[in-house]
Parts: structure tokens; sequence; C-alpha cells
């Protein structure tokens, strides 16, 4: 099998995804984690669309890249105001990275085995206009119509809960 | 649109790392916004995941479950960042390590 387009880009996003991934938690300045942040959702934008989820892509970079990020900027902005300190010299400050490092390690060692593992020889044929507006939302309507009624209860919760949590309280 | 032949495993192999460097992230970083998005990088990372089993299964119901995820994700976004401006009116600080008590 040669180099054609569709390994390329899924070889481009995959690694350009995992190295913005790692800056958010390696770089210092939380407005600079916070770019890679958006650079690592706009190549899992395109990698849903190399899956042919044309939907989900857009609403990716709508919804992440877009409004989610903007919040976060401004949420920085409003609050930052010093670096983190400087991890301790203590003891237990020098063991605990190993520690939390080898713990996700070895979640992610048993993940792998588990996809080693799984029947996924042979995906199914895609039915003609998979993951377009229309069968998505066709899917939605027929299918998961009372998830998409909670799903505006629950943001309808979330908008006033932000409003409620963020009022200044009057002095008791 | 490009007819898919890369592998499932591959995806999810790649699910899995994003999946480990947001929990990582969570773990490691002391700053709650930073800890926040490495939240939401893991949430992708599962996003990733179901585009990648709707694709395998060739059922457009993993793209609904991606929707809900994301409107739950914008909801605790939304809630969460608020509380993370109350704490630090409160205390001035948004570092996870200094908030140790319960009361206001």
């Amino acid at each position: 099998m040669g180099l054609t387009p569709e390994i390329f880009l899924f070889a481009l996003f995959s690694v350009v995804s995992i190295v913005s991934a790692i800056l958010v938690v390696a770089l210092p300045d939380p407005v600079k984690s916070a770019m890679s942040l958006i650079v690592s959702f706009f190549c899992l934008a395109c990698l849903f669309l190399l899956q042919s989820a044309e939907l989900i892509a857009v609403l990716e970079v709508l919804v992440y890249a877009g409004a989610i990020m903007v919040l976060f900027v401004f949420v920085i902005m409003l609050v930052e105001k010093r670096d983190e300190p400087v991890v301790r010299g203590t003891l237990a400050a020098r063991v605990a990275l190993p520690v939390k490092l080898g713990a996700v390690l070895v979640v992610a060692y048993g993940l792998f085995s588990a996809i080693r593992k799984a029947p996924l020889a042979g995906s199914a044929e895609l039915p003609e206009g998979f993951g377009s507006v229309v069968s998505v939302g066709h899917e939605f309507f027929d299918n998961f119509l009372f998830h998409f009624e909670i799903t505006s209860i629950l943001l309808l919760a979330g908008i006033v809960g932000a409003v409620v949590v963020t009022k200044k309280r009057k002095a008791s | 649109m490009i007819t898919p032949t890369i592998p499932v495993e591959h995806y999810l192999y790649l699910s899995v790392i994003l999946f480990s460097i947001g929990a990582a992230g969570v773990l490691i970083r002391r700053n709650a916004i930073v800890v926040f998005m490495c939240i939401e990088l893991m949430l992708n990372a599962a996003n990733l995941a179901l585009v990648t089993f709707a694709r395998h299964h060739g059922d457009s119901a993993g793209h609904i479950y991606v929707f809900l995820v994301m409107a739950v994700a914008a909801a605790e976004v939304a809630v969460g960042l608020a509380i993370i401006i109350a704490v630090f009116r409160a205390r001035n600080s948004v570092n996870v390590d200094e908030l140790q008590d319960l009361h206001g």
C-alpha cells in the first residue's frame, strides 16, 4: 500500500494533534495552552472529516474551537495573574510525578491491549450520505428525539447555573 | 468524500494517546483552567473513538453521541468556568493545591 492522500492526511493530522496535545500540558502559559488546544481541535475536526463525519467536523470547529475556547481565553484574561509555583522539592512532590505518569501509562497500556484483542476486522459499508446533515438529522429526530429535548434543558440549566454562580452576592 | 480505508485500530490508538495525554495533564498541572482544558482534551479523545465506531459499524448513532457529548461539554465549561471565577474572587488563586477546605 503506497502513500495515498488519505494515509498522508491521517499521519499529518494525528502527529500534529498529538504534538499540540502535549504542548497543552507542557506549556507554562495558559494562553499558549489554549492556542495549542485549538490546533488540536482543528486537527481532530480534519480527522472526523477523513471518517466522513462532515456535520460533526463542522460542529467541532464551531462549538469547540469557536465558542468553548473563546470562553476559556476570556476567563484566562479575567483570572490570570501569576505563574504556577514551581513544584516544591519535598520527597512527596518528587515521588508524585512518576507515580502519576505510571498510573496513566498503566491505563493506556490496558486500553491498547483491549484494542489489540477487540474483533475489529471488516468495517461495514457506509450508507449513502453517511455523516451528512440530512442523515444525522434523520437519525436524531427519528430515534433520539427525547435526548434532543433533554439537551435543551441541560443547556438551559448550564446558562442559569453560570449566571447564578458568578453573580456577586450581597454582603451579609 | 474520500472513502475511509485506514484501519479502525489506528484511530482508536490515536484516541487512547490523546486521552492519556489529557489524563496526565489533569494529574500533573495545578492551574484549574489548564486542568479544565485537559478534561476537554479527554472528552475529544472519546469523541474520536465514537466517530470511529460510527464509521466502523456504518451507523450514525455514534454521531448523535458525539453531539450529546459536545452539548454536555459546553454546559460543563460554562458552569465550571463560572465556578473558577467565583473561586478566584473568594481566594484570589486558581491553584488546585491551595483549595483544600470546603468553607468559603
